[in-house]
């Protein structure tokens, strides 16, 4: 979590925020500039900011799956990608596949605070999770993954894609 | 990876063969089935060169800076010693082939680093 604040409140605001730096999030203070995705907080409501980011972290840290023809709880860090098909998805640990109900574009949005984002049409990936990734022809990109899965980022998600990592 | 190798192929072939005919315009396109065949076996193997370059990067690319001095070295090393403009046209076939995947490769892996360390 990338924090934009005023000095003088920097100190308070880590303090208070340190168990959330692992979102990928941006929160900038009220009268502050700041030009992409990010959520406006006020110092004196703090508290709206804490009970978001409590509610980010308590809904979305587990997803759960059907291995085996039961329930399982798994933590989202643990996922490596996502694949989804018409009705359900599949996503996948490093050693299991769990099926879920849930359609793919529902769990991207859910997902998108967590490092996760889609390379095409059909898979969202963990970023965290990924390897290395390596040009291909057409302006594709081949995704190593670290369970030594390849997956493809096809041309149109490119763009999004350099942009979550940062690039200019 | 298929699509790759025949891009790779068949670009190699018209341009060492296209390259060869400006350069040396006494060779006619039609004057011989074996000299069609000796491009198509040197881009051949400068297709599987560059294949095989693509999967080393993986190795590579911390070290991208010092892998484009040597590839930059090997290639001025290879004009000193017999210099043509032909053997310079296809170098820089080579050399912008594999400079342009490692860079990207390159700046790929930075950003992914940088994100994942946040």
């Amino acid at each position: 979590m990338k924090i934009i604040c005023r000095k003088e409140n920097e100190y308070q605001l880590n303090r208070l925020l340190k168990e959330y730096k692992f979102l990928d999030l941006v929160v900038v203070e009220k009268g502050l500039d700041y030009v992409g995705l990010c959520y406006y907080f006020s110092m004196n409501d703090i508290d709206s900011l804490v009970d978001y980011l409590k509610e980010l972290t308590s809904q979305g840290q587990w997803l759960v799956g059907v291995y085996n023809d039961t329930l399982e709880k798994v933590s989202i860090h643990k996922i490596i990608y996502i694949e989804g098909f018409s009705k359900e998805a599949y996503f996948y640990t490093k050693d299991k596949e769990y099926v879920i109900k849930d359609k793919l574009y529902e769990l991207e949005e859910k997902l998108k605070p967590y490092g996760f984002i889609r390379i095409n049409k059909s898979i969202i990936i963990n970023i965290n999770e990924i390897k290395y990734i390596i040009p291909e022809i057409y302006s594709r990109y081949s995704i190593y993954m670290n369970n030594d899965i390849v997956l493809v980022l096809s041309r149109n998600y490119v763009k999004g894609f350099k942009e979550r990592l940062g690039m200019r | 990876m298929k699509e790759r190798i025949s891009l790779r192929l068949c670009s190699s072939f018209v341009y060492l063969f296209f390259m060869k005919f400006i350069f040396a315009s006494t060779i006619a396109l039609n004057e011989s089935i074996i000299i069609i065949l000796f491009y198509f076996l040197i881009a051949t193997l400068m297709t599987i060169f560059l294949e095989a370059f693509h999967y080393l990067m993986i190795d590579m690319i911390k070290y991208t800076k010092v892998i484009i001095c040597v590839i930059l070295l090997l290639s001025i090393g290879i004009l000193y010693f017999q210099y043509s403009s032909y053997y310079l046209v296809i170098l820089i076939y080579i050399d912008f082939v594999m400079i342009n995947d490692l860079l990207k490769s390159y700046k790929m892996y930075k950003s992914l680093i940088e994100f994942q360390s946040r």
